[in-house]
């Protein structure tokens, strides 16, 4: 019996291949990009375990990080392998019947290598044809051979030394790879790129902050568009009907100082359609103009069709860290509705435009200003989740606000480039909830409350349950309905990450890193 | 030769005011953005405190700072070079250290008033008395003279930031008091006058409320105050 599984785990990795077309149409058995497929629901159409059930759940196996630093992978999974990153910037493919290591990817860190406002995470792959395809610390895109972890490329993407980095999961496309970047504290000039995926030959740059002669650039003064800052750290979705790629940007550079850079600082904190042939842009959604909070526009686009006012629409949705949720049509990039998801006292709205009315004073200075959100906003990097059955939107929030102060800031290349901080408020004082906004209006339906701010993405599945985890350690499901707490368990370390969802031999899986440990759940 | 260099190194050690506002200068632009603008903590822990986890002495911290600490993902800070380092490692020891201010009161005398007081039924010192609250073996070395006259003085006005007295009711009608030892989003674990731990699933709990600003501890008001406080002031570790 043995010998025949594993018999069939060898042919099964023999024969892995993740055409374009399974892309397009993910089988439920696996999880094949980072957010589960082009739309990024982070929603898994499995429904074994459900609501009835859930509480029968027990761990299968568990993988142990070989590195201590916050293990922060989203797991792809494809044909009976894991690939699961870790700190700094390697790989382990993992048998998901036994959890056991079928190989690793090691990546030496040179040893002058800084991360600026950020700490040495991976938050995971992305899988196309035979090739894994890693982002690294250093600012490379690397393609591994997927049966064995063998280099096939290697591409600079930037340099690390001025404090360029990549900690997000790639996305493949049809015959390319788009990667991200970070830097936002460090003064970059930011973009998205795409790369061959059969060469790992650049195709094409957008600039997110636009140079002389470029639409846009008018909105930066002298010289500041150099290190404008924008960077793209987390993950997009695509359109492959409109052959639109939506990417979040970050904020300006220097964060909280902008003496420098008066203007509306295109395009930080907004969202990008880029045509995915050229990387030309189609339109741009900002929405924290001049931003002065460190709320980067960088948390998941969820691609949906919705009705609105009547009227079918395609639609792009963002529960943006300025704490406030918006629906844009996705073709257009109008704006079509946008209210809080949390506790926010820097605007008193959006406009029709979906432009935010400022309220005066909430600028960080000298002395501190109170605002709510803090810096790490009302929601952060970790996946929202979308349930197309139940056409609920799932975000961790956190509730907690902060003094944010403003400081000098001097440009240095590889040095932090950040002018202030907050000081947040009594930890008594904050709390976090995975909140189920209905997807459309943006209206709560439920909460779960949390102890603090939490740091964990959100899954929901087609069994009607949504899981997530907390700082202090507990994993767990709640009713994707109604919000009830269905079943939860300590695991033991902190959760920094997001749950997925696949089978295995017909039996479904939900995996979540925590601690130094990826723990895998199923029923008996 | 040795002399100068010896006056040289004890010069360079002196930490004069202007020293401490470049560093707080380098910290702002390097550290505040985790450990907060003025190093209460944010995204990384508060340096506000005397017995920082990282570095015993000077030296240690300036290479810690230097180094980082990448499992808990704090970068390296060897940029700032060996004018910087010391002037930042300078500013994040003064941010723990409370000002020094004359102690009227006589140690040994102090060591009657911690025996007549009772103080040893809740505190150990020196491996001796109940652990009900904290350890006070190096309480010398974390709070000045002053400061701890004023938490005798005043009990629920100090209570650390992280510190919670909580009150439940259990659903068999049972109430139970304690400090907080743990509470995530679905337990709580408290440790009771005698010392013992409870945990409970906070959903199955009739009643779960928070004391802020109680204590068991009763303030000390006695005549003799300075001598208890001079005599927890000397308090620097196991003798």
């Amino acid at each position: 019996m043995r010998a025949w599984i594993t018999g069939m785990l060898v042919s099964a990795v023999a024969a892995a291949q993740v055409p374009y077309s399974r892309l397009l149409q993910p089988d439920p058995e696996s999880w094949l990009t980072y957010s589960g497929n082009y739309s990024s629901y982070r929603y898994s159409p499995l429904t074994q375990i459900d609501s009835t059930n859930t509480a029968k759940l027990r761990l299968q196996w568990m993988y142990q990080s070989k590195d201590t630093t916050r293990f922060e992978t989203s797991p792809v999974v494809v044909d009976g392998v894991m690939y699961v990153t870790e700190s700094p910037s390697d790989v382990a493919a993992l048998d998901v019947h036994s959890g056991r290591t079928l190989w690793r990817y090691e990546r030496p860190m040179p040893k002058d290598l800084r991360t600026l406002g950020f700490g040495r995470v991976n938050r995971g792959v992305a899988v196309l044809e035979d090739m894994v395809y890693l982002g690294t610390l250093d600012a490379h895109l690397v393609a591994l051979d997927a049966k064995t972890g063998a280099v096939r490329w290697d591409s600079v993407v930037a340099d690390y030394k001025t404090g360029h980095c990549i900690t997000g999961a790639p996305l493949a496309l049809r015959d390319r790879i788009v990667t991200g970047i970070s830097g936002g504290e460090a003064g970059i000039r930011g973009f998205l790129d795409a790369y061959d995926a059969k060469t790992g030959k650049r195709l094409w740059r957008f600039w997110t902050v636009p140079g002389p002669g470029e639409p846009g650039h008018e909105t930066w003064d002298g010289d500041s568009w150099k290190t404008g800052g924008a960077p793209t750290w987390v993950t997009g979705s695509y359109d492959p009907d409109l052959n639109l790629i939506y990417w979040g940007t970050g904020n300006p550079g220097p964060d909280w100082n902008d003496d420098s850079r008066p203007g509306a600082n295109l395009y930080s904190c907004s969202l990008l359609a880029l045509d995915a042939a050229t990387g030309k842009l189609k339109w741009h959604f900002q929405f924290t103009p001049h931003d002065t909070h460190d709320w980067d526009a960088t948390e998941i686009p969820v691609l949906m069709d919705a009705t609105i006012r009547g009227a079918r629409r395609k639609v792009v949705a963002m529960a943006n860290r300025n704490a406030f949720y918006y629906v844009l049509d996705r073709a257009s990039g109008e704006f079509l509705a946008g209210v809080p998801y949390a506790k926010q006292t820097w605007a008193t709205g959006l406009d029709d435009s979906g432009r935010p009315q400022v309220i005066p004073g909430k600028e960080p200075s000298e002395t501190g200003t109170l605002v709510y959100p803090s810096l790490q906003g009302g929601t952060n990097w970790f996946s929202p989740s979308y349930h197309p059955g139940l056409r609920m939107f799932y975000v961790s929030v956190r509730e907690m606000g902060a003094y944010y102060f403003k400081s000098e800031a001097e440009y240095k290349p590889g040095v932090m480039f950040a002018g202030g901080g907050e000081r947040t408020l009594p930890a008594e004082e904050n709390y976090g909830a995975v909140r189920a906004l209905d997807a459309t209006t943006g209206k709560m339906n439920w909460e779960f409350r949390l102890k603090s701010p939490p740091w964990a993405g959100v899954l929901s599945t087609g069994g009607g349950v949504v899981f997530s985890g907390s700082n202090e350690g507990n994993f767990y499901a709640l009713d994707a309905r109604t919000g009830k707490l269905l079943w939860d368990i300590q695991t033991g370390g902190g959760i920094f990450a997001n749950p997925v969802s696949f089978a295995v031999d017909g039996k479904q899986m939900v995996a979540i890193a925590a601690g130094h440990a990826l723990l895998v759940f199923g029923l008996p | 030769m040795c002399v100068i260099f010896f006056l040289l190194t004890g010069l360079a050690l002196a930490q004069t005011p202007l020293d401490v506002e470049k560093g707080k200068k380098l910290f702002v632009v390097n550290c505040a953005t985790c450990h907060g603008i003025d190093g209460s903590g944010g995204a990384g822990p508060s340096l506000r405190k005397p017995k920082l986890a990282h570095g015993a002495n000077k030296e240690d911290l300036e290479q810690f700072i230097a180094r980082g600490n990448p499992d808990a993902g704090m970068p390296g800070s060897f940029h700032l070079g060996v004018d910087g380092l010391p002037l930042v490692t300078g500013y994040v020891l003064s941010l723990g250290k409370i000002p020094e201010t004359p102690l009227p009161g006589d140690p040994a005398r102090g060591r009657e008033v911690y025996a007549k007081a009772g103080c040893a039924g809740c505190h150990i010192l020196q491996g001796v008395g109940h652990g009900i609250g904290p350890e006070l073996t190096e309480i010398g070395s974390r709070r000045s003279g002053a400061a701890l006259k004023e938490i005798l003085l005043h009990p629920e006005s100090n209570l650390p930031t992280s510190f919670m007295m909580m009150e439940v009711k259990t659903p068999d009608g049972k109430t139970i008091s304690g400090y907080r030892v743990n509470e995530d989003t679905v337990s709580l674990q408290l440790r009771d006058a005698n010392g013992n731990f409870h945990s409970f699933r906070k959903d199955k709990l009739a009643r779960l409320e928070k004391k802020p600003g109680k204590t068991w501890m009763p303030p000390y008001t006695g005549p003799d105050i300075d001598d208890l406080a001079a005599f927890l002031a000397s308090q620097r570790g196991r003798s």
